[in-house]
């Protein structure tokens, strides 16, 4: 009898055949993330930057939730006599979330009465502590977001009761 | 007498064809991969480029003293300053930043001499940093409540690098050219002087 010629068995193909395809998944991958991370660094320097606008003109609680260009936020504060600066940053719209996160205070109404009122019979220029010990803290968080990017700062600042 | 268990010829051609192809694949997703490379290298450099002028004019504003900050505004703007940011070593050095008309080049000079005394005799005295060339605009703006400035540069083919930050001035450091005039024509005095020495 004729001895049968020996091959491969269909688990040894399929084995090699999903080593291959890791392997080329793995290479795509490469150079996929690549891209990707450049154009997410890129795009995420350039909006940090821009946001700056918005970020420094923080005291429109007025805008909270809604989306604004940013040449919204400077024109009250800049005369801009640059028709290409004004076209551009009006193509950059950005949204705008403005809250109070928490505030902070020392104690409270009762007990800061008490201690001022402890403090000045003690001594007259304490009170003036004292009464920086009465205010407010007030933590607030300030999101600006556009399709891709959102970046955010806190602000923090004392209330005058 | 046995026979020695070895390839025939199909199999190593096969094998061989294979590996050929395999090879092939391999060799232009690595070639890909080495052009995406150098494209990015370029454009991160680029990136590096734009941050560092950012920065460097961001210290160079941020540092300055208020008393001698002045922005000229001609096409472009001219911003002169004394502060303690300094690229030489230099002890509270004058610093002006302008676009020069050849190449629009964004020079920066920095001296212990303030810059409107610049002429062919003493030029040397001011060191000369070449930013950028081809830089379309280069804006720099005071805000109404005189706490904020903001720059605006705008290189060629590519996006503007706008920033904005806290620089209060108390005062208002905008001139709309009219010093400038005056400023050429102290030059061409001076320079009317060193040609009659």
């Amino acid at each position: 009898m004729r001895q049968t010629k020996q091959g491969f068995t269909l688990i040894e193909v399929l084995v090699s055949v999903v080593i291959l395809s890791v392997v080329a998944v793995g290479l795509f991958d490469v150079s996929s993330k690549g891209k990707q991370n450049y154009i997410f660094l890129k795009e995420k320097t350039e909006f940090d930057r821009l946001s700056s606008l918005a970020l420094m003109h923080n005291d429109q609680k007025k805008y909270h939730n809604k989306d604004k260009t940013l040449y919204d936020f400077i024109r009250y504060d800049y005369n801009i006599d640059d028709d290409d600066l004004r076209k551009y940053l009006k193509t950059k719209k950005v949204n705008y979330r403005h809250k109070e996160v928490s505030t902070f205070k020392p104690l409270d109404d009762k007990a800061s009465e008490e201690f001022k009122e402890e403090q000045a019979e003690e001594d007259p220029d304490a009170a003036e502590v004292a009464s920086f010990i009465t205010l407010t803290l007030v933590y607030e968080k300030i999101t600006i977001s556009d399709k891709h990017n959102s970046t955010y700062a806190y602000k923090i600042y004392i209330k005058n009761q | 007498m046995k026979k020695r268990a070895a390839f025939t010829l199909v199999e190593l051609v096969l094998s061989i064809f294979l590996l050929g192809l395999i090879v092939s694949f391999l060799y232009s997703a690595v070639s890909n991969l080495q052009k995406t490379n150098s494209i990015f290298a370029s454009n991160a450099k680029t990136l590096t480029q734009r941050d560092k002028i950012i920065e460097l004019i961001y210290d160079d504003i941020f540092q300055a003293n208020t008393k001698n900050f002045k922005i000229i505004k001609i096409e472009n703007s001219v911003v002169s300053m004394q502060t303690k940011n300094s690229l030489y070593d230099m002890e509270e050095p004058y610093v002006t930043w302008l676009v020069a008309k050849e190449n629009k080049t964004l020079l920066r000079f920095e001296s212990t001499k303030e810059f409107k005394n610049i002429n062919s005799n003493n030029n040397y005295y001011y060191h000369i940093t070449k930013v950028s060339e081809n830089c379309e605009t280069f804006r720099v703006y005071q805000s109404k409540s005189k706490e904020n400035i903001l720059v605006n540069i705008k290189l060629k083919d590519q996006e503007p690098i706008i920033y904005e930050f806290y620089k209060p001035m108390g005062k208002r450091v905008i001139d709309k050219g009219n010093n400038q005039q005056k400023k050429d024509e102290n030059l061409s005095e001076n320079s009317d002087d060193n040609e009659s020495k």
